[in-house]
């Protein structure tokens, strides 16, 4: 377009720029500021071009413009915005000129305008009508082993179909993932427990990444440009898990403006404001969750209504936080505030009914630092964090109180240096360092409920890590060899684990990578054994959980000195093929595999026999062919098949326990996402899922003792809930303003009304399965404005 | 630990939120907890049918005693309900095991009693209908069930239910592999010796001497507990003054919509006084307290039992046909008795 016209120009016009008559009648200047639609980011270097207006015509857009004079323009006038979107003009004729603006990308847009002395703004329509920044990001120092990651852009968060925009829960959709039960947040990777996996912001752990209920992630999509989710065979880098790792790098805000965003859905409020302070800049934000106030709304209904109280679950969220990055020498510093707080309580106790209600506090408010600094071809990335996390538990009818509080220091620094375009090496360090103390007490003692024996406990929970990574660049062959050694320690107790690492991998031609991995991973075991729990759950009228719940609401440990250290060991192995059909287009298969060894049980019978030590078996292969971020259509279709069995190796003499399946036990889970760009800020997605249904441990029968009718409970894990499938699908409108972009949505998950059978309703005599229980459809509508 | 119970807690209470997303399209529907869909085991009825030697003379009334001596005859069934009616004795097959007594055979598989508070040795009684046994007299051990380390309380357990429907053999197998049981049923009663004061009145004239420090010694309670009577049931329509009495031979009618409020009524010999007389001469009296339960096998409308008084409120509908009401009724020391009653619904 800016060629064609240009060409035009060129031909018909006198002279390229030519300035107008001023001599023969008053001229003044013109300041435009060219601002993009929605977002007022600035344009730079647009072209704009002033040229007589067109006879008798008035000030203001010309919609649509004349056409341009056959012989040319008396004079013209051509000017490039610089970096904050301004062309400035001196000399046009009082009288107005015509002013036509050239960007690539943008509508072209023309006006006639009057000279003056205030700055004219004008916002330019996009044409590809997508509104999200591109921003080219740099490695920050040597690659870290990655070659089984998967990177999820912002914009492939907010949009993807069936999250909400949630980070996390935007992850289930990847291969390796499993699928969640009731849609909710919790991180399967690769069949291990959500325990055994972590995810670090900023290079740190958070100490959850759900909120209650995993209703949401403890920060929203927009503090992020995107995350990366290792499912196995992470980077020496990290420690203390076993399963997998998501790693997010909090983003700079933006120095264009000040800019934000106010959101409301089903669940939550956000809110965001960023932009630029000094040489740097800022991001603030904060979420609040009411779904206690949609329940209140809920209960306070049901008992104007039927007299009767309602019993919901009251929970309720937040989290905030603010980031400041600031350029210095070399690099760069960021201050960075993370918090987030949760309760879960039940309802009042209804008058004159015994209180068996509880209320659940815990939250967390954490400080980062961190710098990033080039000296001398070495690279620094120094971070110091210190947390502070609170948690209590308070059981209404006794009014016994647990509660727990943290001060955590955490740190890592790496030293990194490329030596040769084929040789670089990293080495750091990272340390966590937990001072917890934990007291117990009886609010109101009475002579049923006296003070506990021991109410109060400290120590100190530690692991400090030293880990070198170096990748090696053999012409086709690449080699990322790692080693870390992680020191464990629970009060008095202490632990040590060497954990080496490889990964490889091998070009095969401009399209072809093959890589194979090798790892140890070790990880602190908690109190929360994950091998006894058997959650399968029945409440009135006998509603039954698979075990993989007993996971989506992390507990609060209160004493973690109370048993003796141990810590669990992994071994994970994969081996696969990426191949890049296109630019835009990848397809990779990968065959995976974890050992893991439990670790010493942390009880043992009065005989001193351990009643279980096991191990876990896990093997399949995760597959996906990805149509990248790009063009109007982005997308992908996964499929994982996964084996993944718990082995005894010692138990109890005679007790014999035979393996079985793992609660995490997901043999297929297939997906298949697409979200297309339409014209007029349209956007349609879909999402289509079908997974194995969990293990679970099925009802065989019951006893009806003295009138009272208890379950009896088959081998567990050796029923499996039925098959899941389901669609789910998305509609953006986008509507784009001056100032300000206005997104609206409705996500409608489970469109053909599915009866999914993520939890067991047992007839009450337990003798047959009277119903499964998933969510029905359910349209999801949220609205948003971006300024 | 209060983290599992917290999370489970969670999951329990988390119910309502999805719930209430869910609505009433979750799936299919759930028979209600009082329907009557299939063949049901209500519970255990154990009482003795047959004085022995050692006992006083019989209950003045005519009823049963569900407190046996040593001796005595006890006779254990299964009350089994189907959408039909009772299911008659004859039809029905279990395996019996006594369970928390002394081994009355050592050559016994330990029975399936339940784990944890109740002993598992135990011994298995035989395969039959309905079971019929007697505690031992102390003086022959080998005479039926020891009760010396039981306090006098027997569970019975009875796994079996239909004949050949899978058979209480098979039962056995699929418990025991941890199967689906099917339509197996597994169903716990209480046979108690007593009354205690008549056992220590047996024991002192055969010249036994309580310790003084025997708990034995300090209470003596009598007389025998009595099996409550539950065919003792009246109804009341919405439209009537006064409640008539039920009798499980003879249908009624009723009509859908129509307001039915049935009511156990125990007699005045039912309320049984134990008295309790201490050692030192104080004299306590404990009125038997009853729990009442109901089912139907109609598709009812409404069947609330959350009412006062020991009944239930049926508004019959929608369907039409001959149904039935089932009632047990159980006093606090787990003697259960029940009735069935037939209810022609028409338009």
């Amino acid at each position: 377009m800016i060629a064609l016209l240009g060409l035009f120009l060129a031909f018909a016009a006198p002279t390229a720029n030519s300035a107008p008559p001023c001599d023969d009648a008053p001229c003044g200047s013109l300041t435009i500021r060219l601002r993009r639609r929605g977002d007022r980011q600035p344009l730079e270097e647009a072209t704009v071009i002033a040229i007589p207006a067109p006879a008798g015509a008035e000030a203001g857009a010309l919609d649509p413009p004349p056409p341009l004079p056959e012989d040319g323009p008396a004079w013209q006038r051509i000017v490039t915005t610089d970096e904050d979107g301004t062309a400035t003009f001196d000399g046009l004729p009082t009288t107005g000129a015509r002013v036509i603006v050239v960007a690539t990308g943008y509508e072209r847009v023309e006006w006639v305008v009057l000279p003056t002395d205030k700055p004219l703004s004008v916002f330019v329509e996009p044409l590809d009508q997508d509104t999200f920044r591109t921003v080219v990001k740099s490695e920050s120092g040597p690659t870290r082993a990655r070659s089984q990651s998967q990177l999820l852009t912002r914009e492939e968060i907010q949009t993807v179909p069936g999250a909400q925009g949630d980070p996390l829960r935007a992850l289930q959709n990847m291969p390796g993932v499993a699928r969640s039960p009731f849609n909710l947040g919790l991180l399967v990777l690769r069949g291990a427990s959500p325990a055994s996996s972590r995810v670090y912001m900023g290079g740190h752990a958070l100490p959850r990444a759900f909120h209650v209920l995993s209703l949401s992630s403890v920060f929203p999509a927009e503090v992020l440009d995107d995350l990366r989710l290792v499912p196995g065979n992470f980077d020496a880098a990290y420690g203390n898990a076993t399963g997998g790792i998501v790693e997010i790098d909090p983003r700079a805000g933006r120095r264009d403006g000040i800019h934000g965003f106010s959101e409301l859905d089903i669940g939550a409020a956000t809110t965001m404001l960023e932009g630029p302070i000094g040489k740097g800049s800022f991001i603030v934000s904060a979420q609040r969750g009411y779904y206690d106030l949609a329940l209140r709304t809920a209960d306070s209904i049901t008992e104007r209504v039927t007299g009767e109280p309602g019993g919901n679950l009251y929970p309720t969220y937040y989290d905030y936080q603010g980031l400041l990055d600031y350029p210095m020498r070399g690099g760069s510093w960021s201050v960075r505030l993370f918090g987030s707080g949760d309760r879960l309580r039940t309802p009042p106790p209804i008058p004159g009914m015994p209180d068996t209600g509880f209320d659940l506090r815990n939250g967390f408010h954490r400080v980062d630092f961190a710098v990033r600094k080039r000296a001398g071809g070495w690279r620094l990335w120094w971070t110091p964090s210190v947390r502070f996390e609170s948690g209590s538990f308070l059981v209404r009818e006794s009014t016994f109180r647990q509660r727990r509080r943290d001060g955590v220091v955490s740190m890592r620094t790496e030293l990194s240096r490329r030596f040769t375009p084929h040789f670089s090496w990293l080495m750091g360090t990272d340390l966590e360092v937990d001072t917890y103390s934990v007291q117990r007490e009886v609010l109101e003692p009475s002579p049923i409920v006296s003070d506990p024996e021991s109410p109060r406990s400290r120590g100190v929970v530690s692991t400090i890590g030293v880990y070198t990574t170096a990748p090696i660049d053999l012409g086709p062959a690449h080699l990322v060899l790692g080693a870390r050694g992680t020191a464990f320690t629970v009060k008095d107790d202490a632990a040590f684990s060497f954990d080496p690492r490889l990964n490889t991998s091998f070009d095969v031609g401009d399209r072809w990578v093959l890589h194979a991995s090798l790892g140890k991973y070790s990880q602190l075991r908690s109190d929360d054994n994950d091998i006894t729990v058997d959650i399968a759950n029945s409440i009135q009228p006998a509603l039954w959980y698979p075990p993989v719940l007993s996971r989506f609401d992390e507990t609060v440990s209160f004493d973690p000195g109370a048993q003796p250290l141990s810590v669990r060991q992994a071994l994970h192995a994969s081996v696969g093929a990426d191949w890049k059909i296109t630019d835009g287009i990848t397809a990779e298969a990968t065959a995976f595999g974890r050992e893991q060894d439990n670790a010493t049980p942390l009880f043992t019978d009065d005989n001193g026999y351990v009643p279980y030590a096991t191990r876990e078996h896990t093997i399949g292969v995760q597959t996906m062919l990805r149509k990248h971020l790009g063009g109007n259509l982005y997308g992908w279709v996964t499929y994982t098949l996964m084996w993944s069995q718990l082995r005894f190796v010692e138990q109890i003499p005679g007790l014999d326990l035979p393996s079985r399946a793992t609660d995490f036990d997901q043999r297929h889970n297939f997906g298949l996402v697409a979200s297309y760009l339409l014209p007029k800020g349209w956007r349609l997605g879909g999402r289509f899922r079908v997974s194995s249904g969990y293990p679970y441990s099925p009802v065989i029968g019951s006893v009806n003792s003295l009138q009272t009718r208890y379950p009896l409970l088959g081998p567990r894990n050796s029923a499996r809930l039925g098959a899941f499938h389901q669609l789910d699908l998305r509609v953006d409108k986008r509507w784009i303003l001056d100032r300000a972009t206005v997104t609206g949505y409705v996500d409608v998950q489970n469109v053909y009304n599915r009866a999914n059978p993520d939890s067991i309703f047992y007839r009450y005599d337990f003798r047959e399965e009277a119903s499964f229980v998933g969510l029905p459809i359910f349209p999801a509508i949220g609205i948003r404005v971006d300024y | 630990m209060p983290g599992r119970s917290l999370t489970r807690r969670s999951v329990a209470l988390a119910l309502p939120i999805w719930g209430a997303i869910c609505g009433a399209g979750c799936g299919p529907e759930i028979p209600f907890t009082w329907q009557v869909v299939d063949v049901l085991d209500l519970g255990m009825n154990v009482q003795v049918t047959e004085l022995g030697p050692l006992s006083d003379p019989p209950d003045p009334d005519g009823r049963a005693f569900q407190e046996a001596m040593p001796l005595d005859q006890i006779r254990a069934s299964v009350m089994v309900a189907n959408t039909e009616g009772p299911v008659p004795v004859e039809d029905l097959s279990f395996a019996w095991f006594a369970c928390n007594g002394p081994a009355c055979d050592s050559s016994l598989d330990t029975p399936p009693c339940p784990e944890g508070g109740v002993e598992s040795d135990g011994c298995a009684l035989g395969t039959a209908a309905q079971m019929t046994f007697q505690f031992a007299d102390s003086d022959d051990p080998e005479q039926g069930l020891q009760t010396l380390m039981s306090g006098g309380r027997i569970l019975v357990r009875a796994i079996g239910g239909l004949t050949d429907d899978p058979g209480p053999q098979a039962c056995l197998e699929r418990l025991e592999s941890g199967a689906d049981l099917g339509r197996c049923m597994i169903v716990d009663g209480v046979a108690q010796q007593g009354s205690l004061g008549e056992l220590l009145d047996l024991y002192e004239s055969r010249g036994g001497v309580l310790p003084e420090d025997a708990l034995v010694e300090v209470q003596r309670q009598m007389p025998r507990n009595r099996v409550p009577l539950a065919a003792q049931v009246w109804v009341r329509r919405e439209t009537a003054e006064s409640a008539t009495p039920l009798l499980p031979s003879e249908p009624i009618g009723a009509r859908v919509g129509e307001v039915l409020d049935f009511e156990w009524r125990p007699e005045e010999a039912d309320l049984e006084e134990v008295t309790v007389i201490a050692s030192d001469g104080t004299t306590l009296s404990n009125v038997d307290l009853f729990t009442d339960t109901w089912w139907t096998t109609q598709r009812a409308t409404e069947f609330d039992d959350t009412g006062p008084g020991r009944g239930v409120r049926w508004v019959v509908g929608p369907d039409t046909g001959t149904f039935t009401l089932y009632t047990v009724i159980r006093d606090d020391s787990d003697a259960t008795d029940w009735a069935a009653f037939t209810v022609e619904v028409s338009r």
